[in-house]
């Protein structure tokens, strides 16, 4: 028994300088138009994305070799912070017809690293986990009065 | 991208066929999953042998020489640089079969550097991969 799947992402980024960025990554050198846009090709991958039962901020990682156009969406995004990530993953047919239903998740750009031939944008989910204590709370000059500045706090 | 492989006729080729980049999930009950990771097929390889050809001079009709091999591998920067193939490293192939070579949608490189083996004075055999994958 064999079963044959094709899998194509469709990512959709939008930096911090308001500008919009759209790659696909299963269509060799080709654009293709998915929801009334064009995704141009990009070798990229995407790794990560953990769901778990307690609603965790999902990390993932999309990979892209260190060429100008990979070194200029992380300048545009001012080191991929603060910029907001679409990803669709869709299952190509045998025939190369893309659906238009499928996993869609969003993220937000939480910064970038670079290596020798990659860089690797990083990103979070956008829904933080509700936590004890939410909404977080800071020391601050008004809550605590003059905070030291080097000296250990015992909050009681 | 550098000129195109010297005009030579191999004394020997072997070709293999490139194949869409995919994954294969084997479950152990022996089901078998494959994933594509790309719509078009990579990693052509083909190997030519240019046994008996002079270092610097043609010892036959369109042997073509060490030199002229050396010095292709030279400016295509070694394994770095891509280069067309000329038809003549397909002679005696029907072009029905070479064109799945020729015109497949790849670049062509030398997968390793030439092998050089020396027969006699003036006389060598080289032995030379050559690897076609996609640009991105």
């Amino acid at each position: 028994m064999t079963s044959e799947i094709r899998i194509c992402q469709f990512l959709q980024l939008d930096t911090s300088n308001n500008r919009r960025h759209r790659y696909q990554n299963y269509f060799l050198k080709v654009s293709k138009t998915f929801k009334n846009a064009i995704y141009s090709y990009v070798p990229f991958e995407v790794e990560g994305g953990i769901s778990s039962l307690n609603a965790d901020n999902q990390q993932i990682t999309v990979r892209l070799p260190a060429t100008e156009y990979a070194v200029r969406l992380v300048e545009a995004g001012d080191g991929n912070r603060l910029s907001k990530l679409l990803l669709y993953t869709r299952f190509i047919t045998a025939a190369e017809g893309i659906p238009d239903t499928g996993p869609e998740e969003y993220y937000v750009g939480i910064g970038a690293s670079f290596s020798d031939d990659t860089i690797e944008l990083r990103f979070r989910s956008a829904l933080d986990g509700v936590v004890a204590g939410f909404p977080a709370r800071t020391l601050t000059e008004e809550n605590v009065g003059i905070l030291p500045l080097e000296s250990n706090l015992s909050l009681r | 991208m550098a000129s195109a492989f010297p005009q030579m006729t191999p004394s020997a080729r072997s070709m293999t066929m490139g194949d869409l980049p995919s994954k294969t999930y084997r479950a152990m009950s022996g089901a078998t999953v494959r994933r594509a990771f790309g719509n078009k097929k990579t990693r052509y390889i083909l190997k030519l042998q240019f046994q008996n050809i002079g270092d610097g001079f043609q010892a036959r009709n369109g042997s073509g020489t060490v030199e002229a091999i050396l010095s292709h591998y030279d400016s295509a920067n070694g394994t770095f640089d891509r280069f067309g193939l000329p038809g003549q490293l397909f002679q005696g192939m029907g072009g029905s079969s070479s064109n799945y070579f020729t015109q497949a949608a790849v670049s062509w490189r030398y997968a390793k550097p030439p092998e050089i083996k020396n027969v006699k004075a003036g006389l060598s055999s080289v032995s030379v991969e050559l690897i076609g994958e996609i640009d991105a």
